[in-house]
Order: structure tokens, then sequence, then C-alpha cells
């Protein structure tokens, strides 16, 4: 038998259903009349034979069912059947069907959304031509397990001429420029600086305009302004999606720029959730540099880049790494001095890298927490399954009697199976369309935990037909999941004892208190465990500012690169605009840092004191403008701070782990250290100061919560500050004032007086910097509760359902009861005692559950024990209040019940 | 009902009515009836298993169906073996036969 005839048999059979019906009924009453020619025959009357052939025949209905089942239209013809009735079923019962659409769009949503972070950020591939195919040219070290993503432009021209393998290697650099508003004040934004083939390697198609070509990528830009490509966010917002943008002018870091294209709309650059806003030629650098000395271009050696290139096909990435490594020796003369005595680089040889999802900082920093958080939410979804699927048993408990009536009607076992299934299926659908609404609604708020502190562009996350389908197919799970046990339990039913009055409803019951209900109390006691364990990991951090009180402290980044100053200059507005900012109204006080505090970002330097110059230590360092401890709260323990007389490396403060670490003791004032600090382009070693220790203050966590703070030494800000580079023009000042307005407010009048062309950044509270910097710990712990909560609510309803229908079926008893004298004490500590039963299972099935988990949560924990006693009690009391609570209103349901009317009733 | 009576293993009543088809066309009444007979009434098929499974046969191609007039004049359903049917048959009745015998000797043997 040939599929296809199979299946062509099954068509015609379901089209000519109505006449094939038709001649079943005649086929099956041919067989009876001659089953009864024959009886009549045999000599019996006329009724008695029709008897005799009846009884033979049993039932016709059920045959012609057989049949239809025998010949393969019945699956076919029987699901819209199934459709039509679930959904008059569903109508019947709103209330059921609301509490499980809306179950189910929890649970079902809250993967969701967490999927489309991890499918955004950790799996999805860059929306180009072929992303398999694009490689980053970069350096792999046996010293650390992550790839350098970075290429020198010495380097790359080289690998650019002679690599084979690959077609083509474009040049990435990202920089800061400045565009005006639409009120012409001038905004910060980031850009990106490419090659001419960069994008034109990507396969993009432009929405307007054209892309950058290599003519465009030449030093001082083409004749007419420098070419711009915008992104398809920035063409929206910016110029409110203006067909005719192409040929526009702009300008862009007070340079002459001409809008040329628009890219497509998926497209948001090679850094994930990061949308670059305008594209550049690389050239572009040269413009933005401060000064000659600064200009990249003047020094290619030291320009970095992130290089890209796009494998040829056939090629493999293994193929590619073998040839790297092999022209690696021969090239390391080309990278800069100062990486050359890097450790890392000392070890490196040059490797590729797919970059087919682009660069990811959430999977960096956030990859383990959100699986984490995924197992959270598929755990809620468990919980939501064994909540529906104990609902749909009271329902099919609730209905045995319609059950027993089909399947003595003639329905098979297996269609009244399906009959349940198609019910569940129905409410998944349409909880999944619900579902779908909840995550989109919730990813903006997800999404939120990833944007860096004082961006004003927020991390675009977006779902994808993959998470449409992981939706879809959770949901089909959850429907089988929840719908199978009942469905089974439906198709058990003996016809004969439910239609007799006796029904399987204890055995049901049962069911769901040894198994269903205890559960749900074990996944919400686990849940509330890790929510409590989590939000106690996250207020340790929170509180772990030793040595600085970020409360009232306000944080904004100068933008002075493109100030044509020289470093004198530059620190003479400093000095000038903090006096301003202090003499402002309700400022406390003002300085300014060249390392934020809390960024992860933790320069070194090597250090020794005169006594003992042949121990050199490596300790953090920072440099800082005057009144920088006042302003952030780190206590001066001996000598003094900075003052404005400070203007150089010849004094310098530590702190007290320094003080310990150079000199044994924390009396070192008078003493020298000898310092050396990388030069301009980070070669240590470069400038060695002999540096008067004036004072010494407190210890004070600085790159991260997380980190005992290190040995720190202190530097005053001075003029080799500002001359580092590009960027290091722009020290962050730290402002202190009793409200963020005034703080604002001084900020903007000390611009307008001394930097009036210069940009304005995001004003940041020092608070959220401390938020930012425990994102993933906030990210677990805010989500593990809002999931906790959801899992209480659930349980609480699963066991308010089985004890409510339980008080319904004891009625009658509870009546007896009653009248025979039991008080209504006890009628209550009886529904209780039922209650506190399922409880206790669940807990001690929770505790289990912990246990198993612990050494993986341990993992998330800072200075928090997976047996924090405060956490263990209060999620007992928590889950032991909502089973209270769930289990108070049938208990005095039960209580109240009145013996005359129950045992009337019966 | 007499305790004469056979079930009928799994498979069989398919390989029964292939069987019994092969002589020529009938309806389903006349295909218990000849059973019935031939099997000295040890062979009772109930209308229950034979319809259903007259019409799984159908759907696999080995019988066809036609409607036809009957000897008492009225509409009935003739079945008729295909080729696939004969095939199928002939098959059949080979595993049988290698089935029964090698239970016979199972069974007979000391």
């Amino acid at each position: 038998m040939s599929i296809l005839s199979d299946l062509r048999f099954r068509m015609k059979a379901l089209l000519q259903r109505r006449s094939m019906d038709g001649d079943l009924d005649d086929e099956l009453q041919f067989h009876f009349e001659k089953e009864v020619e024959k009886h009549r025959a045999a000599g019996l009357n006329e009724t008695e034979a029709r008897r005799q052939a009846r009884l033979a025949f049993g039932g016709q209905s059920q045959v012609a069912e057989d049949c239809r089942e025998a010949r393969g239209t019945s699956l076919l013809e029987s699901v819209p059947q199934d459709v039509r009735f679930a959904m008059r079923q569903m109508k019947k019962s709103p209330g059921f069907a609301l509490t499980a659409v809306l179950t189910l769009a929890l649970g079902i949503g809250a993967n969701s959304a967490v999927f489309t972070v991890i499918n955004d950020a950790m799996l999805r591939s860059l929306p180009i031509s072929k992303p398999a195919e694009l490689v980053a040219l970069g350096y792999r070290s046996p010293d650390t397990p992550r790839f350098l993503a970075v290429q020198f432009w010495p380097v790359m021209n080289v690998l650019e001429r002679r690599l084979r393998g690959v077609s083509g290697v474009a040049g990435w650099t990202g920089s800061m420029v400045t565009v005006p508003d639409d009120r012409s004040t001038l905004r910060s934004i980031g850009a990106d600086l490419v090659t001419g083939n960069a994008l034109s390697m990507l396969g993009l198609r432009p929405v307007l305009g054209r892309l950058l070509t290599p003519a465009d990528d030449v030093p001082g830009g083409p004749a007419g302004g420098w070419p711009v490509v915008l992104d398809y966010g920035f063409w929206l917002a910016n110029f409110h999606g203006d067909p005719d943008v192409v040929g526009r002018h702009m300008r862009i870091s007070e340079q002459a720029a001409v809008v040329v294209g628009v890219l497509p709309p998926d497209f948001h650059g090679l850094y994930v959730g990061d949308p670059q806003k305008l594209y550049l030629p690389l050239h572009f650098l040269s413009a933005l540099a401060a000064s000659a000395q600064q200009d990249p271009f003047l020094h290619p050696e030291n320009l970095a880049v992130l290089a890209v290139a796009r494998l040829d096909p056939g090629m493999s990435l293994t193929a590619l790494n073998a040839e790297l490594a092999a022209m690696s020796p021969s090239l390391h003369s080309l990278t800069p001095l100062r990486v050359q005595h890097e450790p890392v680089f000392l070890t490196a040889h040059l490797a590729a890298e797919s970059v087919r999802r682009g660069f990811s900082e959430i999977a960096e920093d956030y990859g383990k927490p959100l699986l984490l958080i995924q197992a959270i939410a598929l755990a809620v979804l468990l919980l939501c399954c064994l909540n529906l699927a104990g609902l749909q048993m009271a329902r099919v408990q609730a209905r045995e009697q319609e059950f027993a009536v089909r399947s003595a009607l003639g329905a098979g076992r297996s269609r009244i199976l399906r009959q349940c299934l198609v019910e569940s299926l129905l409410l998944a659908a349409v909880g999944c369309v619900f579902a779908a609404g909840l995550a989109w609604a919730s990813i903006r708020i997800i999404s939120g935990f990833f944007t860096p502190a004082g961006s004003d562009s927020p991390i675009q996350l977006q779902p994808d037909p993959t998470v449409l389908l992981f939706t879809a197919a959770f949901a089909l799970l959850t429907a089988l999941l929840f719908g199978l046990a009942p469905a089974w339990l439906a198709g058990k039913v003996s016809p004969g004892a439910v239609l007799k009055g006796r029904g399987t409803s204890a055995r049901h019951y049962r069911l769901r208190q040894r198994l269903f209900v205890p559960t749900q109390f074990a996944l919400a006691l686990a849940l509330v465990f890790c929510a409590g364990l989590f939000t106690h990991t996250l207020v340790c951090l929170r509180d772990n500012h030793e040595g600085f009180n970020p409360d009232h402290v306000m944080e904004v980044c100068a933008q002075f690169q493109a100030l044509k100053k020289n470093p004198d200059q530059i620190m003479e507005m400093y000095h000038s605009m903090t006096e301003a900012l202090r003499a402002s109204p309700g400022v406390q006080a003002a300085s300014y840092t060249w390392v934020t505090p809390l960024t992860g970002f933790a320069p070194k330097l090597d250090a020794d004191s005169l006594a003992h110059p042949q121990q050199i230590h490596s300790l953090a360092w920072n440099d800082v403008g005057d009144g920088y401890f006042s302003t952030v709260g780190t206590r001066v323990l001996a000598g003094r701070g900075f003052t404005g007389a400070d203007r150089d490396r010849s004094t310098c403060i530590l702190n007290e782990a320094a003080a310990g670490v150079l000199f044994g003791h924390a009396q070192p004032l008078g003493d020298s250290i000898e310092a050396k600090y990388p030069d301009q382009n980070g070669e240590i070693g470069a400038f060695t100061a002999a540096c008067r220790v004036v004072g010494v203050v407190e210890n004070a966590r600085y790159s991260s919560l997380r980190d005992p703070p290190p040995p720190t030494v202190y530097f005053p800000a001075s003029a080799s500050t500002v001359g580092r580079g590009s960027y290091s023009n722009n020290l962050v000042f730290l402002i202190r004032s009793r409200n963020a307005g005034d703080a604002i407010s001084a900020y903007r009048a000390a611009l307008a007086r001394f930097a009036p062309t210069t940009a304005y950044m995001t004003f940041l509270p020092l608070t959220e910097q401390v938020d930012q910097s425990i994102g993933s710990e906030r990210l677990v712990a805010r989500l593990s509760g809002i999931f906790a909560a959801v899992a209480l609510l659930l349980s609480g309803i699963g066991l308010f359902g089985v004890l409510a229908l339980r008080v319904q079926q004891r009625r009658p008893e509870i009546g007896v009861r009653l009248a025979v004298g039991a008080s209504r004490a006890r009628i209550l500590g009886l529904v209780l005692r039922d209650a506190f039963a399922m409880l206790v299972a669940g807990t001690l099935a929770g505790i289990a559950l912990i246990a198993l988990a612990s050494g993986f949560l341990r993992r998330f924990l800072y200075d928090t024990s997976p047996l924090q006693m405060g956490v263990v009690l209060s999620t007992l009391l928590i889950l032991a209040a909502v089973a209270l609570l769930a289990a108070l209103v049938p208990a005095r349901r039960a209580a109240a019940v009145d013996p005359m009317e129950a045992l009337r009733s019966e | 009902m007499s305790d004469s009576q056979l079930d009928l293993p799994q498979g069989t009543l398919d390989l029964l009515i292939l069987r019994t088809l092969s002589l020529g066309p009938q309806h389903g009444w006349a295909i218990s009836e000849r059973m019935q007979q031939v099997s000295s009434d040890m062979l009772r098929i109930q209308q229950g298993s034979l319809y259903p499974a007259l019409h799984r046969l159908e759907r696999r191609g080995w019988v066809i169906g036609k409607w036809g007039i009957s000897d008492n004049n009225r509409r009935a359903k003739y079945y008729e073996l295909t080729r696939n049917g004969r095939k199928q048959l002939e098959a059949e009745t080979e595993s049988w036969r290698k089935l029964t015998s090698a239970v016979a000797l199972v069974l007979e043997s000391e």
C-alpha cells in the first residue's frame, strides 16, 4: 500500500463523507435484514427474528463508528467537531477558561521574554548576508580564555595583502561624535568609523542611497564633506523618515558631512543591542583628533581597530587560524611597543573568530544569570502546568457523568482522550497569544537591565520568528503536559459505575492531593527560597560601598575632546569649572576624577618604596582633582587630601592597603615611592616618578563591589592626565548636592560659561552607577522575585481549588458530622489539617530540591550561604501564610455548612 | 454461544476474509455465513469486527467495494479481491503455514 493511495482514499472518504455515511448505514442495514431473513427461515416469527438479529448485531452506531475509524476519516472529520465542542465548553465555564488562559500567558510569556533576551544576545545571527562567513582577525593567548578582538593598523594592512582564504579585510572603530539636536544644542552620540569596504562586505542593502565606498575613506574626506550613512532608527527619529534625506548636509563634530544612505531596519551594527547611529569613514578619526600629535593616521602603529573579514567560500575557520598562526611570528614586530610588552601579548598569536552573532556584552556579562533565569522561568511554567492539570482534573471529575454517557453511546476511549486534549490545546493556543503580548511588553523592562548606566539609548532587544516558534512549541508542550493526565483519567471513566452513582472522584482527589498540590508547593518553596537568597546577595553587594558614600553624588562626563586646547589650558578649565561649581547654590562639594568608580575599569602601575626598591608591587591607580575625597565621602586617615596646589606627580596619596603593601605600616607620611606608570601609549615604565606621600585614606572599593578594595595610589590630576589621547581630555565631574536638580543646573551654568561649544552628556547619580555595576545580581534578584510571587500565587490557587472542591464533595459527610455533634472548630480543623498535610509534603520535597540545586546556586551568591537562616525562616513563613490564606476560605465554608440543608440535598 | 467457538488470533480475520473473497466477490453477510459454514460453525464473525476489517482492507487497497444487486433484489455492497489483495493473500497464507507448522513442531516435540 502506498502512502499516496492511502491518502487519496482517506481524502475521497472525507469529501464524500455524507454519501459514504449513507452507504455505510445501507450496508449494515442490509446485513441486519439478511440476518432477520435467516432467523425467519429457521422458523421464528417476525418479532422474535428481529430481536435475535439485533442481539447478535450489537450497537449499530458503534459498528459504524469503528468502520469510520478503520476507514481513516474519523480523525480528519472529528477534529473540527472537537474544536467546536471545546469552544462551547469554554463559553460554559468562563471562569475556568480565564484562569487557564492567564496562567498560561504568565508561564509561557515569562519564558518567551527571557528567551528573547537569550536569543538576541547569544543565539541569533547578524542580519547580514551569509553571516557564518564573517570573522574577526584578532589575537588569542594561552593566558586568557577570551578572544582579543583587536587589530593594529600596520598588521591589518599586511593581512589584507597577504592573507589567503579571505576576501578583503575591513577596519572598524567607534567614537563619540557631536551632532546638533533639534534645538541646536550639541549632543554626543556613538558613531562607527569604518574603512570604505566595511559595510559592503556585510552585504547590506541600503533602504535609501548607498553604502560607504573605499573612495569615501581618504585623508580629509572626499570633496563636498564627509559622507555619512545613517542607522535606520536614527533616520526615523531625527529625520522623521524623510525619503529625500540623501544629500542633506549635517554638522558632525564641527565637520561638514553629507548623508549618502540609510541602512536597513534590522541591522543595528556589530554590537548586539547597542545600535550605532552613524557610520563614517575611518579617516574621520583625523578630524576628531584634538591636535596633530593625536591624529591616529600620523601614528598608525598605534591605531587599534576591529578587523573584520569574510571567509572565501569553502574556506574553514580552522584553516584560516592555521594560516594566521603561521604568519604570526613575522608580524609581531609590527604591533605597538607598549603592546609587545604586555603580558597577554607576549604569548599571543594571530587568530580568527567567527562574528556570526556579532559582539554581545550581554552574552559576556549576563550569559550565566540568563540561563539561571530561564531555568527559573521553566520551573514557573511547570508549576502552571501542574496547576492547570489540577484544574482540568477537577473539571473531568465534574463532567464524569457526561463522559460516561458519551462512552455508553459508543464514543471510543481514544475519542474522549482526544476531546480533552483538543480542549487543552485550544486553551494553550489562546494563552500563547496573550503570552506573546506579555513577552513583548516585558522585553522593554528587561532590556533596561542591560542598558549601560547613563546611556540615553536603551539596549534594544527584539523578538524574531525563532522566539515565536519557541513560544508556540512551549504552548504545545504545556498543553500536552497539563492535558494528558486528565485526558487519560477521562478515558478511564467507567460508564457503568458512574451512571450507577459510584464515581472515581476519590481516586482523582487522592492523586491531586498526593502529587499535584505538594509538587506545586515544593516548586514554589524552591523559587521563593532562591529569590530570597538572590535578594540577600543583592542587598549585601549594594551596601558594600565601603570607603565611599554614593548618595547625593551626581557624575557627569565632560566632552572636551573637541576643544582645540593644550593640556595645561584644559586643566585650567577643570580647575575653574570646579571652583564655579562649588560656588553654585545647593552644591556641597565638587571635584573630578579620571577613573569613574565601579565601571570595572582599574588601570595599574608598578610601584616600590624607595626603602625597598627591589620589591615592586602592582597597584591600582587614579588621577583625581582636589577635594575628591570629601566629595565621594572617603575619609582621610592621616596627612591631607589634595589641594589646588598639587599639580603634578611629585605628591601622592595612598589608601591603607597600599600603605601596608609598600611600607608595612600605616604612617608613611613624608616617605616617598617610586611609580612606574604608563606613557600616553599605555607603556608601563615609560615614566618614573618619585612621589612624596602626603596622605593616607581609607580603603575604598572602586572597580567593582565584589572585589575587596585594591591597594591604590592617587595622584593629583594634571596636564599629563589629559595629555594621554583624544578621550582622556574627558574627566568625570562629581558633584555632591542636596538634590539632583541643583547639581544639574550648576553644571549647565558652568558649562555655558567655560565651554559653550561642547556637548553635554547624561547626568548619572552615583547610586545608579552602583546599581548598574551589580546589574546581573539585580536582574537575577528582581526577576526571581517576580517569578517567586507568581509561583506563590499559582500554588495558592491550586490549593484553594483542591480544597474548595473537596469541601463541596464532602458536604453530606460534614452535614452528618455536624448533626451528630461535631463542633464547627473541629470541621475547620479537618480542612486545615488537609491543607497542612499537603504543605508539609511540599515543604519536604522543596527542601530536597534546594539541597540538590545548592551547589549550582552558590555560584550566583555573594557573601550569602545557601543556608542563610533568615531566608530559610522567612521562606517557610511566607509559604505557610499563603497556604493558610488559601485554605481558610474553603475551611470556613465547610464550617458554615448547614447540616439540615446538606443532608436534605443528599 | 457454544463453547466450540474460537477466538481468532490478531490479524487472522484479515487472512480469512481475503481467502473467502478469493473464490469470488461477496457481500459482508455472505462472507460471515461462508466462514461459519466452512469452519463447521466454529468461527462466527461478529459484525462489529467484520465491517471495520472490510473497510480497513479497502483502505489498504487489497479489496474493492462495489455496489450491486443481491439475490433478493436489494442494493448490496460486494467486495472483490484486487491484484494487490491476491498477492497479500499468498504472502499471508505462506507465512501462516510456516507459523502453524512451526508451532505444531514445538507442541509435538517430546
